[in-house]
């Protein structure tokens, strides 16, 4: 990601210990705003619209067409599975986004393959069925589900696919893949909608991994996986279990799932905490 | 001594035919720049319309030119302010013209870019089918002349 910035920028970022850095922001006329390990600060050199325009151009390989669907929702994902999401100036055309044009902002969300994150929950406490990871934005939903497949990958021979929307579970690429699992294939940038009918009626899985179910169809997705005899994982931003249950798109989705996994954010920890199907908690950890 | 000078006299007509066909073959050398930008901005229109693969592709396509080879090259690597490679033998006029585009490209989505694409693919065109003209007007004129001088230079020394 570093080599995308420009010289002025990369040397404001010298010091910075990227290991343990979540977010990157850039925005226009503002100081640099970074997370690290949950933590808030600033460095303060202004972010100039030409150098976000420069980042732009360069994540996209001076190709920023080849990355329009990507840029249409909002995102650009590079080669190591890290997210740029974009802020600027929507151009819509028949009630859709056509692209978005003089970008004025850029979240920067850092991956990070944290082994055996899962590895307690897939190991003493999972035994088959439906799992959804709960949690808000920025706290391991992702990590979770990376290391669930792995970890189950594991503990059991079975067919695993991931439908990783935005490239961000698997980070598939050339040279480059976190490391999901041997019986894993993954779909990168399909949409769950497509995904799901695909995986069902060709790829013979025995579990769908995806993350950030967010509307109706996705929703849909998931039931016809779990009617057809297909365990699903998947993630929801939610602050709570009770939150997430209540969301308008999840009506269809109740008693789905035959466990939630709710991830608590505590600076430079994480409290997970295990539900069954029927909201009754496990345990934590 | 007449023998020498013969001998002087014949090396200058093959010295100076070579430097008019040296000569000509810069109008070859440019006219073969612009036919691969032109087959450049096609491959890109193509990719637009279809694949979208990135531009960086279009740099495993066959062109005929190692100058045009060297600018693409320079663009795909150069960052920040670096200054892009183009060849000695472009006018001013056409330099800006080709920072103009290179300074385009890749910076916008398929349909904008394919607009701005066949706008400059029909200027790059009309340049080469003018410096094609060019190259068959002054191929045969340079070698020509070449010889003369040399033939002139052989006359004078005998």
């Amino acid at each position: 990601m570093l080599r995308y910035l420009p010289s002025r920028i990369l040397k404001a970022l010298k010091h910075v210990n990227f290991n343990n850095v979540y977010e990157l922001r850039l925005r226009q006329n503002k100081p640099i705003s970074i997370n690290e390990n949950g933590k808030l600060y600033y460095i303060n050199t202004l972010v100039t619209h030409e150098e976000i325009e420069e980042i732009v151009y360069n994540l996209c390989k001076k190709s920023i067409y080849s990355f329009e669907e990507q840029i249409k929702r909002g995102y650009v994902t590079t080669e190591n599975g890290i997210r740029v999401g974009l802020s600027g100036e929507f151009v819509i055309n028949n009630n859709s986004v056509q692209t978005i044009k003089n970008f004025t902002s850029l979240s920067i969300r850092f991956p990070h393959q944290i082994m055996n994150f899962a590895s307690k929950f897939v190991n003493e406490i999972y035994n088959d069925g439906s799992v959804l990871v709960i949690s808000k934005s920025g706290v391991g939903k992702t990590t979770f589900i990376r290391d669930f497949s792995r970890c189950l990958n594991k503990k059991k021979n079975i067919n695993t696919i991931i439908i990783d929307e935005r490239n961000e579970i698997a980070s598939f690429n050339d040279s480059f893949s976190f490391d999901v699992g041997t019986n894993v294939d993954v779909l990168t940038y399909c949409n769950k909608n497509f995904g799901f009918n695909q995986a069902i009626r060709t790829l013979n899985p025995d579990v769908i991994i995806t993350d950030e179910l967010m509307s109706v169809e996705d929703i849909n997705g998931v039931i016809m996986a779990i009617l057809s005899g297909v365990n699903v994982t998947a993630t929801i931003h939610a602050k709570s279990l009770s939150d997430a249950l209540n969301k308008d798109f999840m009506r269809g989705a109740i008693n789905l799932f035959n466990y939630y996994v709710l991830i608590e954010n505590t600076g430079s920890n994480r409290i997970l905490t295990i539900f069954d199907g029927k909201g009754k908690e496990i345990c934590k950890y | 001594m007449q023998i020498l000078r013969l001998i002087i006299g014949v090396l200058a007509i093959i010295i100076f035919t070579k430097i008019g066909v040296n000569r000509s073959k810069i109008h070859e050398q440019i006219y073969i720049y612009y036919s691969d930008l032109c087959i450049f901005c096609n491959y890109y229109i193509s990719e637009l319309k279809f694949s979208k693969q990135q531009l960086k592709t279009l740099l495993n396509k066959e062109y005929a030119s190692s100058e045009f080879l060297l600018t693409l090259n320079s663009f795909f690597s150069k960052k920040n302010n670096e200054i892009q490679y183009f060849p000695l033998f472009l006018s001013e006029i056409e330099l800006n013209k080709l920072n103009s585009f290179f300074n385009i490209i890749g910076k916008g989505d398929s349909e904008s870019q394919k607009g701005l694409i066949s706008s400059f693919l029909e200027d790059f065109t009309n340049l080469k089918n003018l410096k094609y003209n060019e190259l068959t007007k002054y191929k045969s004129f340079y070698k020509k002349l070449g010889f003369y001088v040399g033939l002139i230079m052989l006359i004078m020394v005998i």
